[in-house]
């Protein structure tokens, strides 16, 4: 019987949706990749279910140190925005001024 | 897009070098980071991204105006694929990655940091454990700010790929945390 409770809160709705449910699209929900109903029913269920919003969190963690801790050199954007500009109107490359 | 009636039209090279001007040009930022998660090298991805923008130039005629940036990121794809094919044909077969990459610029080995037990540089040191496959996706999505969409452009597979790639490398990236600082003390 406490088995059985214990399964079927798996698949309880919570706030909307079940925690299989949000285990499912979770990723897809931090990557913005929901439309806004579907978005809604995973915030709803994140609001009051612990276990499905301490995974958000520990993946949202991750998301944001990857996106703030990995660098990205940047400095030949520059580079290569001059040698778009000078691309022929034939669509020749730049001279090359050597190194 | 000649005029039959008659009308003047612009210089062709003049025309496309405006278009190429407003379409391409803007995306160099989005369509260098995608050559450097490809890559793995800045320097060779700067020599793709110069190669990449003279295809695009010579295609930019034939181009519909529609998804810019996944059209742009399909050539650097494919403009990297023929760079390899050409450097080295027998070992990269159509379409695939090159083991090597990408590599992760600057960051310390994993042993260095197997110890350390902060949080972002386990971050790291979980990114380069990853196989590169599943680390470009991370690149491109999680540290690039790129859609599935334009990941899959980026790399030619499909969007549900991307995803399910992600999926797979962040659980890796959780679970080498949960091994090796108090993450896994806190979740769950």
């Amino acid at each position: 019987m406490r088995m059985r409770d214990l399964r079927s809160d798996m698949f309880t709705n919570r706030g909307g949706t079940s925690c299989v449910h949000v285990a499912r699209t979770l990723q897809r929900y931090l990557d913005g990749d929901l439309d806004e109903a579907a978005r809604a029913r995973i915030a709803g269920h994140l609001a009051v279910c612990r276990r499905c919003g301490l995974d958000e969190q520990a993946y949202r963690d991750i998301k944001t140190a990857l996106a703030n801790n990995i660098d990205v050199p940047e400095e030949p954007i520059d580079r290569l925005r001059s040698f778009a500009a000078a691309i022929s109107p034939t669509g020749m490359p730049p001279e090359q001024t050597g190194t | 897009m000649a005029d039959r009636a008659g009308a003047v039209p612009a210089p062709p090279g003049a025309a496309l070098k405006t278009r190429f001007d407003a379409i391409v040009v803007p995306e160099i930022p989005v369509m260098w980071r995608a050559a450097w998660a490809i890559t793995g090298d800045p320097h060779e991805a700067e020599d793709l991204m110069q190669d990449a923008l003279l295809r695009a130039f010579r295609f930019l005629d034939g181009f519909d105006g529609r998804h810019p940036r996944a059209w742009l990121l399909t050539i650097v794809r494919n403009t990297n694929v023929n760079r390899n094919r050409r450097r080295r044909p027998s070992l990269l077969p159509d379409g695939d990655i090159p083991e090597s990459s990408p590599t992760v610029p600057s960051a310390p080995s994993a042993e260095d940091l197997a110890t350390a037990g902060r949080f972002d540089e386990r971050i790291e040191a979980a990114l380069v454990s990853l196989s590169p496959k599943l680390r470009q996706v991370v690149y491109l999505v999680d540290v690039s700010g790129l859609t599935y969409d334009e990941a899959a452009a980026a790399l030619g597979i499909p969007p549900g790929t991307v995803m399910s790639r992600l999926h797979r490398a962040r659980r890796h990236i959780r679970g080498d945390l949960e091994r090796h600082t108090d993450l896994g003390g806190r979740r769950s």
